[in-house]
């Protein structure tokens, strides 16, 4: 009898332990279920603040673009228009020699606002970058600036291209874009060059320009909260999608524009 | 006397730990698993050997095992090496494993033939602790997928049973060698019983974890 119970007593202390690391177990499941809900449901707030913050930077760069439009519009194309017609009001009256070069000039002119104009609505499209990709999509924008005679341009790449993520590349150009507008605008340079590196671990694009530059050493590089509205949203932008913006100038030396994103997936470009 | 739970109930389930491992390195090409896979199968022949030894020639068969925990403990700590994350955590498992190696090497030594209560306690007990952190670190890095789904949850939750019980099971035996009768020391023997039982437990947790999850994936 006492070796049956106390078989029993073996047999009843082992149960119990067991019933002890099962309950255990159970809670362990329950806590990590509770914690997952919580972790998906944080994610989901992350993801919504994120979508909410690319969709402003969406509606900026469309801003951005309409502004642009309205300057090329009024600089350049309105400009060439309004001598066309100049040219135009002064054919009656002239000579049949002076007639046939006014004639010729203005058709010229009329072509360049056409080609302007074309020029303009590809650069702005978004489908097109798309599809051309950001390495074409750059090239272009510097064969358009080449062609208007002022600044020379250079394109470098180093590495085997491949293409980044749609919304990267998009982002990615209209950055590049507003560089090159502003260095057209303000940076009275002579010459612009753009270095594009193709790593397999890192997706690297640098402009630089030998124009005026400016004293950018006192002013904050960390979060270029000195830099004005333009910089500060490029690098905005650039960050939103995981690139590293680093903005380099010295007076006199012109400006370097550095953008650097790591990159996990790489596709091929065709 | 060969009882069946006393002495071959071991080998039988490492044989089934050996099916599957086997069996989940075929579904998910995990090296660990294949490697685990044979290191079970073979454990399994040398188990059985141990009982032969034990029962037919009435030989100590306490080097066979003592073989056998020092070769287990590297292998977990190599698996454990595998699932924990964090270098901190890692680095702990390698320290623990270079304590309870020389624990066992210097306790095997001093008390062979006898049986070593203290070494073999402490090789449990390594593999309990290394479980606890591997749920530990469930509850602090949770990802979105569902941890009944994780093989290795349902593997570390049966070593878990059967390392902590047979840590208890010899602290017990260690507590009552030497006090007890006789006729008490043939009930003590059931301990032994009980070890493989949990065994037993902790395969068939880890067989069902993969046949649950088998029939989850094919469900969705």
């Amino acid at each position: 009898m006492d070796t049956l119970s106390e078989k029993v007593t073996l047999i009843v202390i082992s149960c119990a332990f067991l019933i002890t690391i099962a309950i255990g177990i159970v809670i362990l499941v329950l806590i990590h279920q509770k914690k997952q809900i919580q972790f998906v449901y944080d994610k989901n707030l992350i993801k919504a603040a994120f979508d909410k913050e690319l969709l402003s930077t969406q509606l900026e760069i469309q801003e951005q673009t309409l502004k642009n439009i309205s300057q090329e519009i009024h600089d350049n194309i309105g400009q060439v228009l309004s001598l066309a017609k100049l040219n135009i009001n002064t054919m009656s009256g002239a000579s049949p020699v002076l007639l046939e070069g006014k004639i010729s000039d203005s058709k010229h002119l009329i072509s360049k606002a056409i080609q302007d104009l074309r020029d303009l609505s590809r650069s702005l499209n978004t489908d097109y970058v798309i599809d051309m990709g950001l390495l074409r999509s750059v090239e272009y924008e510097l064969e358009l600036i080449k062609r208007a005679g002022t600044i020379e341009t250079a394109l470098k790449t180093e590495g085997k291209p491949y293409r980044l993520e749609q919304q990267q590349e998009l982002i990615l150009f209209r950055i590049v874009q507003e560089i090159l507008h502003n260095i057209i605008k303000h940076a009275k340079a002579t010459l612009i060059d753009v270095y594009v590196q193709f790593e397999p671990e890192r997706f690297s694009l640098t402009v630089s320009d030998n124009g005026i530059g400016f004293d950018a050493s006192k002013l904050d590089a960390a979060d270029y909260s000195g830099f004005g509205l333009g910089i500060r949203n490029m690098h905005n932008r650039a960050k939103m999608i995981g690139t590293d913006f680093t903005l380099t100038s010295t007076l006199g030396k012109g400006v370097t524009v550095s953008l650097n994103l790591p990159i996990t997936n790489t596709g091929k470009l065709n | 006397m060969a009882s069946f739970f006393r002495n071959f109930l071991e080998s039988f389930c490492y044989l089934l730990y050996s099916l599957v491992f086997f069996l989940q390195y075929l579904n998910e090409h995990e090296n660990n698993k294949r490697v685990l896979a044979i290191y079970y199968f073979v454990i399994s022949i040398v188990i059985y050997y141990a009982c032969r030894v034990a029962l037919d020639y009435s030989d100590n068969n306490n080097w066979i095992y003592y073989i056998y925990y020092f070769s287990f403990a590297i292998l977990m700590s190599y698996y454990f090496n595998q699932v924990l994350v964090g270098e901190s955590v890692k680095k702990v498992n390698r320290y623990l494993l270079i304590i309870v190696l020389g624990v066992l090497l210097f306790t095997d030594i001093t008390s062979y033939p006898f049986f070593n209560s203290i070494g073999d306690g402490i090789f449990f007990l390594f593999i309990a602790v290394n479980s606890l952190i591997y749920f530990k670190q469930l509850l602090v890095k949770v990802d979105q997928k569902n941890i009944l789904l994780n093989f290795d949850f349902w593997l570390i939750s049966g070593y878990l049973v059967y390392f902590l019980g047979s840590f208890f099971i010899i602290l017990t035996y260690n507590y009552f060698t030497g006090r007890v009768t006789e006729a008490q020391k043939v009930m003590l023997a059931d301990l032994w019983s009980i070890q493989n039982i949990l065994l037993l437990i902790s395969s068939i947790v880890s067989l069902f974890g993969f046949l649950w999850i088998r029939f989850q994936k094919k469900l969705h």
